[in-house]
C-alpha cells in the first residue's frame, strides 16, 4: 500500500511538473502554511517580542515572493547566520521575559527560519507540527470563545494545507471536502472524550511569566485606577444561586488588596505586613476570616466566581466571603487582613467557590502591630493636610465624628469626580484637598486615609472592585472599569469601611461608573469608538457577545471534576465506583470501536450469491479434511490437486460442484436458474459432508 | 477438443515431438490473432514449427533472416522504376518485400538494427506498410513468428520493453525429452511437407469464434486483479500494460476455444499466463542461459504473480 502511495505521489509530482510548473500543489501548500503562521504570529503579540514578529513576517514575505516566482530561496548560509544572531538575541532578552515566553519566542523564530528554507516533505511535516504547538501556546493565554473559534479556523486551514499537499491533483475544493469529512468524524469522539474522561489536574506547573499584569496592581498611585477605568475587559463573573441572593449594588464591594504603606505619593502593600503574615502562618494561627462561619450566622450565600487570568496570586471576593476550599481546584487562602490569596498565580481562567457572609465585621486581628502600622505617615510632605487633620481632631471628640467630618468635607466643598484629573506631582494630597478638588476614587481614598492617620486614627486604603452588571438573573459580571478604592478606619477595635467617593458621586455605587461620570459631564470612553459603543445595535451585540462568553467560560472552561461529577449524577443517579468504571470503560470502548472503524476498514466481502457460498464452504471442508490449501488454484486445478486425497464419492460430488460453479460463475447463461443451482449445490454439499464424515470415522 | 484442431495438433506433434504444450500455445496465439516470439538456441525447431504451422493452415510462408545490415526496404519492399524501351507507360511499381506473406518467420530478430526492428514491429501492429506515401495492406491472416537467440548476445540489439509488449506471446521449445528425441532420430520422412488440415476461411471463422467465447465479469475481475497486483506491488519492475490485459483475455478465450469450451475460466487464464506475461514482466534483456533448461527468472516473476492472486476472490 505504501509503495502504491509513493508511486502515486511520484506520478502526481511528475504530472504536476509537466502540466503546471508555475502553481504546483507544493508551493500552494507552502504558502498556505506560511499564511497560517502569519496569522498565528499576530495572535501571539502579547508573548512574542517585536523583532520576532518582524522576522516572522519577513519569512512570510519571502514565501510569497517564492510563490510568485519573483525570488529564489536564500542561501542556507544566510539563514544559519540569522539563526546564530537570533539565538544571541533570544538569550539576551530571555532573562527579562521569563522562561515560558522565551520558549514561545524560540519556537516562533525557529519556525520563521525553517519556513524561509522550506523545500521538502519532511520540513513541511515538521512545520505543520510546530504550528500545532504554536496554537497550543496561543491557548495558554487566550481562552475566550472568539479566540477558540479563531484557532480552530487556523487549525482547519493547516489541515487543508496538509491534505492539499498530499492529495492527488484535484481542485482545492475536494481537499476541503476531505478535511471537512475527517473533522466531522473527529468531533463526536472529541466531545465524548471531553465529557467522560477523568479531569486530571495539570501534570506540570506553568512557569510564572514576567509579562504585563492585568487588572489591579499591588501599588496604587492615585490616578492608576483611572487608567484602569478605560478598560472594559472582564475581571470576573460571579454566579449566585438565584436573583434574590445577589447583593444590592451599594453592597457589592469586592475586596482585593489592603494597602498599608504610604511614601507620600504611592500606596503599597506593606513589607512588614507580608513578613507578619508569614510569621503568623508559621505559628499556625488561624486567620479570623475562616472562623466566620463557625459562629451561628444564618443568611449566608454560596456563590461561584470565574476569575479571568491576572498572573497574580491575589483574589477578590464580596466583603466578606469565606472560601469554600473543598470545591476549589486552586486553594484560596485567607490572610489576617481578611484578604485572599490563591495558592498559585492565575495563569488562566479559574473558578472559585465562596460563601458570602453579609454584615460580618473586620476585626483588628493582628492587634497592636496593625494599629501601629496603619498610623505611620511621612512627616515631611503634605504639611497643610496634616495641620488640617490636627485641627479637625481638636474639634471632634471621637474618631467616628472625625471620620464623618472628613466625609462631609468632601460633600460640602464642591469636589468633583473625574477620570482625568490634573497631575499633582508635589504634595499631591495638599493639592487635591485644597486646590484641585477633582479626582477619581483613589484620590479620595488616599486623601482620607492620610488625613485619618494624621489625626491619629489608624486607617488603610483598600482596593478592589465595586458594582457589577447583571448579565443574567443570577449572574454578575465585573469589568476592569469597576475597579475602586476605599478606606478602612480602625474604630472601636473594628475596621470600618468609609467610601469617600460616595460623598462626591453617590450614583457611582448605585448605578455604576458611567452614570457617575455622566453627572459630571464626562464619558468613560472618548472619540469615535465611544460614540459607536453607545449605539443600540452595538449594545445589543455586545450584550449578546458577553452572554456567549459567559456560557463558554461556564460550560467549557469551567468543566472540571466537580461539574463532571454533577453531570454524571444527573445521568446515572447515585454514583458508585462500579457505575463510574462501567461508564468510563463503555465510553472508551465506544471511542475505540469508532476509531477501529475509521482506521482499519474491515475488508468487506462482496455479497455473493448463495450457491457460491455453498461451494466455498465445501472447499473449506475439503481443505480441512485433506490439509491441502487451495491458495491461488482455480477450482478445476484444485480438484486435480486433491485427487489422491479423496474417496470416489467425495470426488464425484466435488467434481459436480466444481462444474456447476464454473458454469454458473463463468458461463454466459444470462437466464441462470439460481434457485435450481443453489438446491443442486446444497445436495452435493451434503453428500460431500457425509462422505467426508464417513471417511473420518 | 474440436476434431480439426486435434488433428492439426497431432500433425504438428509429428514434426515437433514431445512439445504438445508449446504447440498448443502457438496455435492459441494464431487463433487469438497475435504474434509469437520464440526464444531458443539454434537448432531447436523454430523454423520447423513455423513452417509446419503455415502448412497445416495452408498459409503463404516467407522467412526473413535478420542481420545487422538488413535494411527496412529489404524487408518491406521498394518502388522500382520500369524502364523497358518498348513499354510506353514508364512508371514506378512497388515490389513487395518478404513481409507480404501470411506467415513470416523473422529469424534472429535481435540481430537487426533498431531501425529495421521497429519497421517490422510497426508492420505487426498496423498490419499495413506505408512506403513513399502509399499504404499497402498486409495479407490476412498475418502471423509473425520472431525468434531470438538467448545466448551469444554480442552484436545484437535487444528488443526494448515497449516492443516486446507487441508480441502476444513468448514461448521457448527447449531441448526435447530422451524419448522424443529418440523418436525424432528414428523418423524417416521428416522432411515431407504436412498436408493442409484447416483452410484459410475456416481459420478466419475460428478467429471470429474465439472473440465470441463468453468471458464473465468474474473472469475479467480475475484478470484485472492480476494486472493490478503487478502495478501496485513494487516487486514488479515492469507492470503489465492494458495491452497485456487484453492479451490475457484474448488468450484465455482462445485456450478455451481449443479446449472446446463455451466460456473461459480462470484455468484458461492460468494456462496462457506465463507465455503472455513473462516477457512483459522482465525488464532486462534475456541473457539468462537457463532459458532452455528450465524456468527463467522472468517465468519466476509470472508464476509469483499468478500465485499471489486467488481466482475465487474475484
Amino acid at each position: 500500500m505504501k509503495a502504491f502511495l509513493t508511486r502515486q505521489n511520484a506520478v502526481v509530482n511528475s504530472l504536476d511538473m509537466a502540466i503546471t510548473p508555475s502553481t504546483s500543489h507544493k508551493s500552494t501548500s507552502y504558502l498556505m502554511l506560511a499564511v497560517a503562521y502569519g496569522v498565528l504570529l499576530l495572535t501571539l503579540t502579547d508573548e512574542l517580542m517585536v523583532w520576532v514578529i518582524v522576522l516572522g513576517m519577513c519569512a512570510l514575505v519571502v514565501r510569497v515572493l517564492v510563490y510568485l516566482k519573483s525570488s529564489q530561496l536564500p542561501h542556507p548560509r544566510t539563514i544559519n547566520l540569522l539563526a546564530v544572531l537570533s539565538l544571541f538575541a533570544l538569550t539576551w532578552f530571555g532573562f527579562s521575559i521569563g522562561l515560558l515566553n522565551s520558549m514561545i519566542n524560540l519556537l516562533a523564530v525557529a519556525f520563521a527560519l525553517k519556513l524561509i528554507l522550506l523545500n521538502s516533505k519532511r520540513d513541511f511535516h515538521l512545520l505543520f507540527c510546530t504550528s500545532l504547538f504554536l496554537i497550543g501556546c496561543g491557548f495558554i493565554s487566550a481562552l475566550s470563545m472568539i479566540a477558540w473559534l479563531g484557532y480552530i479556523g487556523v487549525l482547519l486551514f493547516l489541515l487543508l494545507a496538509l491534505a492539499y499537499y498530499h492529495g492527488p491533483v484535484t481542485p482545492l475544493r475536494s481537499s476541503a471536502k476531505f478535511v471537512a469529512t475527517l473533522v466531522l468524524q473527529a468531533i463526536p469522539i472529541a466531545a465524548l472524550l471531553f465529557l467522560v474522561m477523568p479531569q486530571l489536574p495539570p501534570l506540570w506547573q506553568m512557569p510564572t511569566s514576567k509579562s504585563q499584569q492585568t487588572g489591579l496592581s499591588d501599588t496604587v498611585t492615585p490616578g492608576d485606577i483611572a487608567s484602569l477605568a478605560k478598560s472594559s475587559d472582564l475581571a470576573f463573573t460571579a454566579t449566585f444561586p438565584s436573583n434574590d441572593d445577589i447583593p444590592l449594588p451599594q453592597q457589592r464591594y469586592w475586596r482585593a488588596l489592603v494597602m498599608e504603606d504610604f511614601d507620600g505619593k504611592t500606596w503599597s502593600i506593606s513589607d512588614r505586613r507580608k513578613q507578619a503574615e508569614r510569621q503568623l502562618s508559621l505559628l499556625q494561627k488561624t486567620p479570623p476570616l475562616t472562623q466566620l462561619l463557625s459562629a451561628d450566622i444564618n443568611d449566608v450565600t454560596d456563590y461561584e466566581m470565574i476569575v479571568e487570568p491576572t498572573k497574580q496570586n491575589w483574589l477578590f471576593a464580596l466583603e466578606l466571603s469565606v472560601p469554600n476550599n473543598e470545591k476549589n481546584n486552586i486553594l484560596a487562602n485567607a490572610q489576617f487582613d481578611y484578604t485572599l490569596r490563591a495558592s498559585t498565580p492565575l495563569m488562566s481562567k479559574k473558578s472559585f467557590y465562596f460563601t458570602y457572609v453579609p454584615n460580618a465585621s473586620i476585626d483588628n486581628a493582628a492587634g497592636d502591630f496593625e494599629r501601629q502600622l496603619n498610623s505611620l505617615i511621612p512627616t515631611t510632605t503634605n504639611d497643610e493636610t496634616r495641620q488640617w487633620a490636627l485641627a479637625l481632631k481638636r474639634q471632634h471628640a471621637t474618631p467616628e465624628l472625625l471620620a464623618n467630618a472628613i466625609m462631609n468635607y468632601f460633600r460640602q466643598q464642591g469636589f468633583s469626580y473625574t477620570l482625568e484629573p490634573n497631575a499633582m506631582p508635589v504634595d499631591p494630597i495638599d493639592t487635591f484637598l485644597f486646590e484641585e478638588k477633582a479626582g477619581f476614587c483613589a484620590h479620595y481614598a488616599s486623601a482620607m486615609t492620610f488625613a485619618l492617620r494624621a489625626a491619629g486614627v489608624p486607617a488603610r486604603m483598600v482596593t478592589g472592585y465595586q458594582g457589577g452588571e447583571q448579565l443574567d438573573d443570577n449572574v454578575l459580571q465585573v469589568r476592569q472599569y469597576d475597579a475602586h478604592a476605599w478606606v478602612e478606619a480602625l474604630i472601636n477595635g473594628q475596621w470600618q469601611r468609609y467610601d469617600p467617593t460616595s460623598m462626591v458621586a453617590p450614583s457611582r455605587l448605585n448605578f455604576g461608573l458611567e452614570q457617575a461620570l455622566a453627572e459630571f459631564g464626562e464619558k468613560r470612553t472618548s472619540g469615535l469608538l465611544g460614540d459607536i459603543s453607545e449605539g443600540a445595535l452595538f449594545m445589543t451585540l455586545q450584550n449578546w457577545m458577553r452572554q456567549m462568553d459567559y456560557q463558554w467560560s461556564k460550560w467549557i472552561l469551567g468543566f472540571d471534576a466537580n461539574k463532571q461529577k454533577d453531570l454524571l449524577e444527573d445521568l446515572l443517579g447515585q454514583i458508585t465506583t462500579k457505575k463510574i468504571t462501567a461508564v468510563f470503560l463503555a465510553s472508551l470502548s465506544v471511542v475505540g470501536v469508532i476509531l477501529l472503524v475509521y482506521f482499519f476498514p474491515i475488508k468487506r466481502q462482496p455479497n455473493r450469491p448463495k450457491y457460491q457460498r455453498i461451494y466455498r464452504n465445501a472447499l473449506g471442508l475439503v481443505e480441512k479434511h485433506t490439509g491441502v490449501k487451495r491458495h491461488h488454484l482455480s477450482p478445476h486445478q484444485y480438484l486435480k490437486h486433491v485427487d489422491n486425497y479423496l474417496e470416489g464419492s467425495t470426488k464425484a460430488s466435488l467434481h459436480a460442484m466444481t462444474v456447476l460453479f464454473n458454469e454458473s460463475v463463468y458461463g454466459g447463461d444470462d437466464n441462470l436458474d439460481k434457485p435450481l443451482v443453489t438446491s443442486k449445490m446444497k445436495q452435493h454439499f451434503n453428500s460431500v459432508k457425509q462422505s467426508l464424515r464417513k471417511q473420518n470415522a | 477438443m474440436r476434431s480439426d484442431i486435434e488433428k492439426s495438433l497431432h500433425a504438428l506433434g509429428n514434426k515437433i515431438l514431445g512439445k504438445e504444450h508449446q504447440l498448443k500455445l502457438a496455435l492459441t496465439c494464431l487463433l487469438a490473432n497475435g504474434h509469437l516470439l520464440i526464444e531458443d538456441l539454434p537448432g531447436m525447431g523454430k523454423t520447423t514449427l513455423s513452417h509446419a504451422l503455415s502448412q497445416v493452415f495452408g498459409l503463404q510462408y516467407s522467412r526473413i533472416q535478420f542481420t545487422s545490415d538488413l535494411l527496412p526496404s529489404d524487408m518491406l519492399g521498394v518502388n522500382i522504376f520500369h524502364s523497358s524501351e518498348t513499354d510506353t507507360n514508364k512508371q514506378f511499381s512497388f515490389r513487395h518485400g518478404p513481409i507480404f506473406s501470411q506467415v513470416v518467420l523473422a529469424d534472429e530478430l535481435n540481430r537487426a538494427s533498431p531501425k529495421t526492428q521497429s519497421a517490422l514491429l510497426e508492420a505487426m501492429e498496423e498490419r499495413q506498410v506505408s512506403i513513399d506515401g502509399t499504404t499497402h495492406s498486409l495479407p490476412s491472416p498475418f502471423f509473425v513468428i520472431a525468434t531470438q537467440n538467448p545466448s551469444s548476445q554480442s552484436g545484437t540489439y535487444p528488443l526494448p520493453e515497449s516492443q516486446l509488449d507487441r508480441f502476444f506471446m513468448r514461448i521457448s521449445l527447449g531441448y526435447p525429452q530422451w524419448d522424443a528425441e529418440k523418436a525424432m532420430l528414428k523418423q524417416t520422412n521428416s522432411t515431407a511437407p504436412l498436408e493442409q488440415i484447416i483452410d484459410e476461411a475456416s481459420l478466419k471463422a475460428m478467429q471470429q469464434e474465439v472473440s465470441n467465447i463468453h468471458a464473465s465479469d468474474a473472469l475479467i475481475h480475475y484478470i484485472l486483479m492480476l494486472v493490478n497486483e503487478s502495478r501496485n506491488n513494487g516487486d514488479y519492475p515492469n507492470p503489465l500494460s492494458p495491452r497485456a490485459s487484453r492479451a490475457l483475455l484474448q488468450g484465455a478465450k482462445a485456450w478455451a476455444f481449443i479446449s472446446n469450451k463455451a466460456f473461459a475460466t480462470p484455468e484458461d487464464v492460468q494456462a496462457v499466463f506465463t507465455a503472455i506475461t513473462a516477457h512483459r514482466l522482465s525488464a532486462t534483456p534475456h541473457s539468462e542461459s537457463a532459458t532452455y533448461k528450465g524456468h527463467s527468472p522472468s517465468d519466476e516473476l509470472s508464476r509469483r504473480l499468478l500465485e499471489s492472486v486467488d481466482p475465487l476472490a474475484a
